[in-house]
């Protein structure tokens, strides 16, 4: 497939279903990818101004929706550029090429001999009287962009490596954009009352305590285990959540969550869903460790929200789903609607890092407005919702490697034992929405799949080395029952995944009597990892001859993302006491063609930080047979002081793909824990292998 | 699959509430048990304050109380009566929350944005007390009452930082 032709391409293959011309001096531009604070919208418009040679202010990108697509399927695995942003680029070039054709045809004159700039056709850098919009009914908006299109070389780019401001940030300053500020003439305020974890029955409501103290003001709304109130003023439906939630009672499993998750994850039921052969021997007399990472929560800042009418036999709903289309299949079963009465529209919601409760809030507005037809509905989920709903799957990796006599590893053997990383709506044929389960039993998650290696793979992201090996095994426990709900997290295994690798390749170099720098070298033939690895080494100052337990060092991590996508070196400085403080972090990043250099340092960034926070500070726990998380002292993440200092670096590509871009929301996460982990381990003079790295695990360890 | 239609609920009873809001004097009428920060959404149409935990733990929902940052989240409205209330759609009408909101975009200081409403009062409420040029780890600390988490504090603290420089720099 030519690296062009993506995924988005391919389901979108028409000129219309990108880009149209609705008002004059003004470009339409469409896409299926959302805005999650990543700063998509912004980029995408970069790359077709520079296709069409038009100021970025002249674009409009109105946010995604099911009522014309194009459907990109997820805003996910960080492919809105690599996937959806190549599709607009060969658009907008197609555009361009369209535009010049009828304008030559018009002229007498050759395509060759014009140009657009600004959306006026120059010929000689004369105006012909021609522009985009002029030209806008010559132009075969239903031709198929699959056969490509003349794009810009890339040493003609003006707008594209450019950092351009976000073209959102005035209105988040100021107020109004998100979905939890839409509001509705008669909107009506409803509150659903969630399980306190999968599998809890209701064993009673008190509907009669409810009504004597609510009356007409607010509606209880039940079927089997979905409850919901409703009410005309968001003060009386939090009341009256509040007042619901401390008298219902919940028959739900026991869950405890052990300190040491290792043993406990190996006992859950699995599916062997993996077992490559390997010779023993090529293994050899080998080193082996166990790596673990708890529960994570996606604890977005906001709290899950969606707005929903029903008016006239259609559902409109605004929802923050990454998956709109996806989403809309299911929630057509669900209600008993054909698709085409559905339109879901996104709103930017906060960061979401994956599949939080966006999906679920968009269902349970649905229900509840279609209980009151033609009154909107807007559903908020309170925190202990937000907290205790969907999080990304604990995971154990039990490493084996060989050496042999000159230092060099002979083989490797992986096992992983994890929940699944995708319960998104659709996967494995399943609904998987909360609500539709709690109402029907018919409608609840039957089947655990976990995200085909295919599309970059789930708990196996990332699972093999980057490292030159004879022979790579991996043998892959699909947990099948685990108590929580677990799906998307930003990174998916690739967390995990390089965490453990990037410290076991620090224990290999530490028993080979080697540099963990030398000995990352000393196995690598891909020039761009070669590239990074020396780039971060040089400027964080890495020493080779730094001692080690004497409470101050710096650890050294690579990865390229999902083994095809963009490469990371991370090297972090530790101080390390009772606990570990983070002093500097620097970075090497080679993305490929950057589209917007400033944002891409902000995902990096940003993931370098919350990857912090994963590493020293959470996890899901249990306490007295309950989820412990339900707020942010329970599950407390990352704050201003303990932020270190970031350097980040975007190299130059060199080599084979240089020209195309990859996506850096997800490549800083794996490599930023590894590195932390190793500067600690050798702060510490002993390994450190189970996150997070808390004080009470640095004690023991002590 | 459906709920039972209901009849739409009934407006619950409400009660008058005076606030002083951005400089303006509102007479509302609230439910009771309303919230500062459920008045200022629903009532004002004053968005730039957010919910985010209900619970005073994230300082998305910061707003001014008598020039002090306080959780709008939990303070009832009807006990702010005589109180004046400043929230970040305000900043913009003076100097020092202009620098404040012009470095934010100068820094490009966000991914998702939904923690600056109360990140911008709380660190307008500081830079006005400003002495000297602080430290990074002052600037952090002030802030730490807020959560982030999509990881732009390197930047929301660069444009605080450049701010306070700025602010101290002012002619005057």
């Amino acid at each position: 497939m030519s690296a062009w032709l993506t995924r988005s391409l391919q389901d979108n293959p028409r000129l219309s279903d990108w880009l149209s011309l609705e008002v004059p001096g003004r470009v339409m531009l469409r896409s299926g990818k959302v805005e999650l604070g990543q700063g998509i919208h912004t980029a995408l418009v970069q790359i077709a101004a520079e296709e069409l040679a038009l100021d970025p202010d002249r674009f409009d990108l109105p946010p995604p929706s099911t009522r014309r697509g194009p459907d990109e399927w997820l805003t996910a695995s960080s492919q809105s550029v690599e996937s959806g942003g190549m599709a607009i680029r060969v658009a907008a070039a197609r555009l361009r090429e369209a535009a010049l054709a009828a304008a030559a045809r018009l002229l007498n004159r050759e395509p060759s001999q014009l140009n657009l700039q600004q959306g006026e056709v120059l010929l000689g850098g004369n105006a012909t009287g021609h522009d985009l919009w002029s030209l806008s009914v010559c132009i075969d908006w239903q031709q198929d962009l699959c056969s490509g299109a003349e794009i810009k070389p890339a040493a003609s780019y003006r707008l594209v490596g450019r950092s351009l401001p976000r073209r959102d940030l005035p209105g988040i300053l100021t107020g109004g954009v998100f979905l939890q500020d839409l509001t509705l003439p008669g909107m009506l305020h409803g509150r659903v009352l969630h399980p306190p974890r999968p599998g809890a029955t209701l064993a009673s409501v008190p509907t009669v305590a409810f009504r004597k103290r609510f009356g007409d003001r607010c509606r209880l709304l039940r079927r089997r285990d979905f409850v919901a109130v409703l009410a005309a003023d968001e003060t009386v439906a939090r009341l009256a959540a509040d007042f619901l939630a401390a008298k219902l009672s919940w028959r739900a499993p026991a869950i405890d969550l052990p300190e040491d998750i290792a043993p406990w994850l190996k006992q859950q039921p699995a599916r062997l869903q993996r077992d490559d052969p390997i010779v023993a021997s090529e293994v050899g007399s080998a080193l082996t460790a166990t790596y673990t990472r708890g529960f994570l929560l996606h604890a977005s800042v906001a709290t899950s929200c969606a707005v929903a009418r029903m008016a006239d036999d259609r559902l409109h709903v605004w929802c923050h789903s990454q998956g709109l289309f996806l989403l809309r299949a299911q929630m057509a079963r669900v209600l008993g609607l054909p698709d085409e009465r559905i339109v879901l529209e996104h709103r930017p919601s906060a960061g979401c890092y994956g599949h939080n409760g966006a999906d679920d809030a968009a269902l349970e507005a649905a229900m509840l407005a279609m209980a009151v037809p033609g009154r909107p509905v807007r559903v908020l989920w309170s925190r202990g919702d937000e907290m205790s709903a969907i999080c990304g799957s604990a995971m154990a990796i039990e490493l084996k490697a060989g050496l042999d006599g000159e230092g060099r590893m002979t083989g490797w053997q992986a096992t992983v034992w994890s929940g699944t990383h995708t319960s998104r709506p659709g996967a494995g044929g399943d609904i998987n929405l909360a609500a539709a389960a709690a109402c029907d039993p018919q409608f609840a998650s039957r089947s655990i799949v976990d995200v085909p290696e295919a599309v970059g793979a789930g708990a196996l992201r990332n699972v093999i080395p980057l490292y030159d090996l004879p022979a790579v095994a991996v043998r892959h426990y699909q947990l099948t029952k685990l108590p929580l709900r677990t799906s998307s997290l930003r990174a998916l295994g690739a967390h995990p995944n390089v965490f453990a690798i990037e410290c076991f390749i620090d224990e290999l170099a530490h028993a080979a009597g080697c540099d963990p720098l030398d000995f990352r070298l000393r196995h690598l033939t891909d020039p761009r990892a070669i590239n990074v690895l020396k780039r971060v080494s040089e400027i964080a100052g890495w020493r080779p001859d730094a001692e080690t337990g004497n409470g101050n060092a710096q650890g050294l991590a690579l990865a390229r993302y999902k083994n095809r996508a963009a490469y990371c070196a991370i090297v972090a400085e530790v101080e390390l006491a009772e606990s570990v403080k983070v002093r500097r972090v620097w970075c090497a990043v080679d993305a490929g063609i950057v589209i917007n250099p400033d944002g891409a340092r902000n995902q990096i960034d940003g993931g370098i930080v919350q990857s912090l926070s994963w590493c020293l500070k959470e996890a899901v726990r249990s306490d007295k047979g309950a989820i412990a998380g339900l707020d942010w002292d329970s599950y407390p993440i990352l704050r201003f002081s303990e932020v270190p200092e970031i350097i980040t670096e975007l190299v130059a590509p060199a080599g084979e793909g240089a020209g195309e871009p990859m996506g850096v929301g997800e490549v800083s996460q794996g490599p930023a824990t590894a590195a932390v982990c190793n500067a600690a381990s050798r702060a510490l003079g002993t390994r450190l292998r189970h996150l997070p790295l808390t004080r009470e695990r640095i004690l023991k360890a002590l | 699959m459906m709920l039972d239609p209901v009849p739409p609920p009934t407006p619950a009873p409400v009660e008058p509430v005076g606030l002083h809001v951005n400089g303006c004097a509102s007479d509302l009428c609230l439910p009771k048990g309303a919230t500062l920060l459920e008045a200022l959404r629903n009532s004002l149409g004053l968005t730039a304050s957010r919910f985010g935990c209900g619970l005073e733990q994230c300082g998305a929902c910061m707003v001014l109380v008598d020039d002090q940052p306080r959780h709008a989240c939990q303070l009832l409205a009807a006990d702010q009566t005589g109180r004046i209330i400043r929230t970040p759609e305000s900043l913009a009408e003076d100097a020092l929350g202009r620098l404040l909101i012009e470095s934010f975009i100068a820094h490009q200081a966000a991914q998702c944005g939904y923690c600056l409403g109360g990140i911008l009062i709380t660190a307008y409420a500081w830079l006005r007390g400003l002495k000297g040029e602080p430290s990074r780890a002052e600037i952090a600390r002030t802030l730490d009452p807020h959560l982030c988490r999509c990881g732009a504090h390197p930047r929301i603290l660069a444009a605080v930082a450049a701010t306070a420089r700025a602010w101290l720099d002012r002619p005057r």
